[in-house]
């Protein structure tokens, strides 16, 4: 390491290890354990939540509440999975069963034991992989030029329609919805506005946190103003989590280790995030196991590996965040949504310019993950007062947080309405089947492909072979077709596709 | 609201021609080889085909005879008078803090739809209007004095 990297990661631990950071970094590792822990409030809603005070905070400050409060709310899923079958966010959703039937034979606190240390492990082995990973691939991609940007973009998207999801054709639907947003208001090319209606407010174009927010956070309040309030089963006794753990971990360490690195490869994959990660982890696990009779009646190895997967992926979705700026998942689109925000744009270029920003991050993704280990084992005590408190109290909080969210970044009462069209929007989507997270994946890449597109058109005269015509480029396109006739191939010929839970 | 997938595709593909049919109008700068129609052009396209593909995909499932699916059923919130209830509170509260906010200020006025959302959800009386007190004030205080945002002050401008 040179002496310019060294002065960064120095320059990267100070920042991080200021009063100011760390009280951040408890503040939202607290309330992204007890979001978690919450069944309906999800890791991506509780980020699209927190996006609005970001918006004034310092960039690293920012970005480590989102690193913290996610890292915590995937983990903190799993309490509720397992005391009462409710899975606090998507991601928990693959072992919800397995570790609720632990819990019935009597072993809950084992089971969450397991959750939580492997969670640690999985957060801390994505982590390294990002270290290493990350700066390796900024420089190989520091030679991109707009047809490769173009690309990685179109690929970006096509993973999060075609791979993603169980529907691909309703997923392609929500991703064209995402991209059309992205093409409302001024064009930057030709100086035309498009698709405004006359109205000012759209000149500027749709800010991508109402839609975030409308997006994630209304669908579930809709849902929670619907429902009626349904009695919990009854929370056993805290005995420890700490029994037996060692022995466990020991005795499900190649488990473990399959979770972490299947974990960060889903994760690092554009569109696939941690819900992904674990319900492939856990279908592995039961398909490579010696025992798999035993999955669904309460047995650990699954947990063990899904659970470890679905924090990695948490991590390896960073990767292509971080050097290309294409999100990984939901939380890192935001993340992305965030980095803009701040006036630093993600890509190769972060690297050279702004290290210590990309070093912090890293402290920051070890400091979330070790912090887990005692806030952890503090909400598995807690947890049977938590998930006591009332819908009557939780619903109008997260009511107001929308729309005072929505409301002060650019203090627009016309955003609130954006958030509550939206927000329709997305429950009428979800009730379909039809995913939101492309479009919000789209919304965000959409100006990048669109601009990568048009300029590289532009270089070339029209000519639409110099999309191609570099190695990289061609390489990154075969992928996208590749990917494409694939999909064509098995929706034509197996019409109707299993549905597989998809990320929200 | 749901709809079928023969619903949902033929409305896509409407939506991606009048798309198209937007785009076109926006016309190419002389000398550039696409214009700002360009992009939203290809977006319709794809729109187009996904929805009749989706469209296709159900008819052909429904010419099999595996079942055939209603074209449009309400939205599950329909269920329940209280469930819709539930849901048009949610909303005409949203449409009250747009309407509102500026005039009445934003603690008189989320401490109004705090209370209208809690008494809903089973609240007593009493302690919805604490709860609602509380939640203004709380939400007043982190952005006002923490963040540093303007909130309307409306009524209660000069004393907050």
């Amino acid at each position: 390491m040179d002496a310019g990297h060294m002065d960064a990661v120095l320059k990267a631990f100070q920042i991080v290890f200021s009063a100011n950071v760390l009280g951040v970094i408890a503040l939202a590792s607290l309330l992204g354990i007890l979001i978690g822990a919450m069944p309906g409030l999800t890791a991506v809603m509780g980020t699209a939540l927190l996006v609005p005070f970001t918006f004034f905070m310092e960039p690293v400050p920012a970005i480590a509440a989102i690193v913290a409060l996610s890292a915590m709310a995937i983990f903190a899923g799993d309490i509720p999975a397992a005391l009462v079958r409710i899975p606090g966010t998507p991601a928990s959703a693959a072992y919800a069963d397995e570790c609720y039937k632990l819990t019935q034979r009597g072993e809950p606190w084992r089971g969450l034991g397991i959750c939580l240390s492997t969670s640690v492990i999985g957060g801390i082995f994505g982590t390294i992989v990002l270290i290493l990973a990350a700066p390796t691939l900024a420089r190989f991609a520091t030679a991109f030029s707009t047809p490769e940007y173009f690309w990685l973009g179109v690929l970006g998207l096509t993973c999060a329609a075609f791979l993603a999801s169980g529907a691909p054709i309703k997923a392609l639907i929500s991703l064209c919805l995402g991209l059309f947003l992205s093409t409302i208001g001024i064009d930057v090319g030709t100086g035309q506005p498009r698709f405004t209606f006359g109205s000012m407010e759209l000149t500027g174009g749709i800010d991508l946190i109402p839609v975030l927010v409308g997006f994630f956070a209304i669908p579930e309040l809709i849902r929670q103003m619907a429902q009626r309030d349904a009695p919990l089963p009854a929370v056993p006794p805290y005995t420890s989590i700490f029994r037996g753990m060692l022995a466990d971990l020991w005795h499900y360490r190649i488990q473990i280790f399959r979770g972490n690195v299947s974990g960060t490869l889903i994760g690092a994959l554009p569109g696939a995030g941690a819900d992904i990660a674990a319900w492939v982890s856990y279908a592995t696990s039961r398909r490579l196991s010696k025992q798999p009779e035993k999955f669904g009646t309460g047995h650990l190895e699954g947990v063990a590996e899904a659970g470890a997967a679905n924090n990695s992926a948490l991590a390896g979705a960073w990767v292509p965040t971080l050097v290309f700026g294409i999100p990984g998942d939901s939380i890192t689109a935001i993340v992305i949504g965030v980095l803009y925000l701040k006036g630093m744009e993600p890509g190769p270029a972060i690297f050279l310019k702004t290290p210590e920003l990309v070093y912090a991050v890293f402290i920051v993704f070890i400091l979330a993950n070790l912090l887990m280990l005692p806030l952890g084992w503090a909400v598995i005590r807690a947890s049977r007062h938590i998930l006591k408190v009332p819908r009557r109290v939780l619903v109008p909080i997260i009511l107001m947080a929308c729309m005072v969210g929505a409301y002060a970044i650019q203090n627009s009462l016309f955003d609130v309405g954006v958030m509550l069209s939206m927000g329709l929007l997305g429950y009428v989507m979800e009730e379909n089947d039809i995913p939101v997270a492309p479009a919000i994946l789209a919304l965000v890449l959409g100006k990048v492909i669109e601009f990568n597109l048009v300029t590289t058109l532009i270089k070339s005269d029209g000519n639409w072979l110099w999309l191609v015509n570099r190695p990289i480029a061609a390489g990154l396109a075969l992928v996208t077709v590749a990917i494409w006739a694939a999909t064509l191939y098995a929706l034509l010929k197996r019409p109707a596709a299993p549905r597989v839970e998809t990320s929200r | 609201m749901k709809l079928g997938d023969r619903a949902i595709g033929l409305l896509t593909a409407l939506g991606g021609l009048a798309l198209i049919n937007a785009s076109l109008g926006f016309g190419t700068p002389s000398g550039q080889p696409v214009g700002a129609g360009f992009f939203p052009v290809l977006i319709g396209g794809v729109l187009v085909a996904a929805g009749l593909g989706l469209a296709a995909l159900e008819q052909r499932r429904v010419g099999r005879g595996e079942g055939v699916p209603a074209w449009i059923a309400p939205p599950d919130f329909f269920a329940t008078r209280q469930a819709l209830a539930g849901v048009i509170l949610l909303v005409a509260a949203i449409v009250f803090f747009i309407l509102a906010v500026t005039s009445l200020g934003f603690v008189p006025t989320a401490a109004l739809i705090v209370v209208a959302v809690a008494t809903m959800l089973g609240m007593r009386l009493p302690w919805a209007v604490l709860t609602g007190l509380a939640i203004a004030v709380g939400f007043q205080l982190l952005f006002v004095k923490l963040l540093r945002v303007a909130l309307p002050p409306g009524l209660l401008a000069g004393l907050i």
